[in-house]
């Protein structure tokens, strides 16, 4: 590998590892399983940074690719772990989390999300995870605020309709 | 854009470098009045500081060594620069070469890396505000310079500085120290691994014009005579140039095998 390559690699890990670190610990909350998935997430920045690097924000792109990337990890810990079957004990979710915001994580977590398009899931994570307001997701996604109001309204309706449902019994965990 | 309420994104964009000229300067000027915006950028600042810290790259590098993931060179680039920019590399430093051979002055590298892992950085505390320090940009008195280096395996570093008039600051845990004490040792045992922080800051004086801060990475502590005779030698041969001097000067006091960095920081007249 040239030495430009290597000195690039490094600045970038230097730059954006520390932040993946942090967006990681809060979802795995594991020092040990942040640093491994802040190293996957790294590695997957390095071979895309062709492309990453050309938009105009890498921010978003490792804010996306991070939160997926643990949910998914998450998600394989819950479905596979035996002692996880039906618990949220070990979930991101936090204990102050208020109640909307632990069943709308919940909603996301849970695969809920699935009918709703990545645009959706980007917005409802960053105001309901990162607690953005809608100007800087604005900032962030390149998306009109009228258009990020759009969405979230649709996405608070159908959580409405969700929410009654699950109280009449209809989901269960 | 930014001067009127915070947006986090921005400023974590400004953190990270990122944003065109006039999106860094709203958020330069946002962050002069907004004590919570600077904050962030602290407390980003600590992270990445204490992530290093805890994972620097090398332990990135030695897991996932980079051959096997070697960053793609955008393809604007043309594939004929490397060898244009290596041939240019040459020519410019060819009548260094020739001029002062193997035995003559050491040609201090002003940046960050050498191929030795050295390093010397500084972040730059101003109005409350933390950013990563530029060399390039201009620096005021009062600024606060917190350097951050990286030994490369030498066990002592040692701190001075020589301002445009010739006058030679000798740093060490307590502050500044007075130039020409012989005792004690002026030198710091180096902390091992990478992005080590000196326990102390450097505040700019309002002497005017440039400042330039010069690291010695060595196996032995040195003393201040040691050091301001080096520095004030160098800066007579150098005609009280800075810049100058940067190139010429010579080995560095102390046991054999020590090696140099420098930052020449220029001061604007406020």
């Amino acid at each position: 590998m040239a030495e430009s390559d290597s000195t690039t690699q490094r600045e970038l890990y230097e730059k954006y590892a520390p932040m993946i670190y942090r967006r990681c610990l809060r979802f795995l909350r594991s020092k040990e399983e942040a640093q491994d998935a802040t190293s996957d997430v790294f590695l997957k920045l390095l071979e895309h940074w062709e492309s990453v690097q050309n938009r105009e924000s890498a921010l978003f792109w490792i804010h996306r690719t991070t939160t997926n990337h643990c949910i998914s990890l998450w998600r394989r810990k819950k479905f596979q772990g035996p002692d996880n079957e039906d618990g949220w004990e070990d979930s991101p979710l936090h204990a102050d989390d208020s109640e909307e915001k632990r069943i709308i994580l919940r909603d996301i977590l849970g695969k809920l999300m699935m009918p709703w398009n990545k645009s959706v899931r980007d917005i409802v994570m960053y105001t309901y995870w990162d607690g953005y307001t809608q100007d800087e997701i604005s900032t962030m996604t390149g998306m009109a605020p009228s258009t990020i109001r759009k969405y979230l309204t649709k996405f608070r309706r159908a959580t409405e309709q969700w929410k009654i449902e699950k109280l009449e019994g209809q989901h269960a965990y | 854009m930014l001067t009127e309420h915070c947006n986090r994104v921005l400023v974590e964009r400004y953190f990270l470098g990122e944003g065109g000229a006039g999106e860094k300067r709203s958020v330069r000027l946002h962050l002069d009045g907004c004590a919570e915006c600077r904050g962030l950028v602290s407390s980003l600042e600590k992270e990445r500081r204490d992530y290093l810290l805890a994972h620097p790259y090398r332990e990135f590098a030695a897991k996932h060594p980079p051959e096997g993931n070697a960053v793609r060179k955008s393809s604007s680039s043309p594939r004929w620069l490397p060898a244009v920019a290596g041939l240019a590399a040459c020519l410019v430093l060819m009548p260094v070469v020739l001029r002062y051979g193997m035995r003559g002055p050491v040609v201090a590298e002003s940046g960050v890396r050498t191929k030795g892992g050295l390093v010397l950085e500084y972040y730059l505390k101003r109005g409350g505000s933390v950013t990563p320090g530029d060399a390039s940009e201009a620096h005021r008195a009062g600024d606060e310079l917190q350097f951050v280096y990286s030994a490369g395996g030498h066990a002592y570093v040692t701190l001075a500085s020589i301002d445009a008039r010739g006058h030679v600051s000798l740093y060490r845990s307590s502050g500044s120290a007075p130039a020409g004490a012989d005792s004690p040792p002026l030198s710091l045992p180096a902390a091992p691994g990478e992005k080590q922080a000196l326990p102390f800051a450097v505040t700019l004086d309002d002497s005017p014009g440039s400042e330039l801060f010069v690291m010695i990475f060595g196996s032995g502590p040195l003393t201040g005579g040691e050091v301001e005779s080096w520095l004030t030698g160098a800066f007579t041969r150098a005609s009280g140039n800075l810049e100058g001097l940067v190139s010429l000067l010579p080995a560095p006091p102390g046991p054999a095998g020590a090696k140099v960095k420098t930052l020449l920081l220029r001061k604007s007249q406020a």
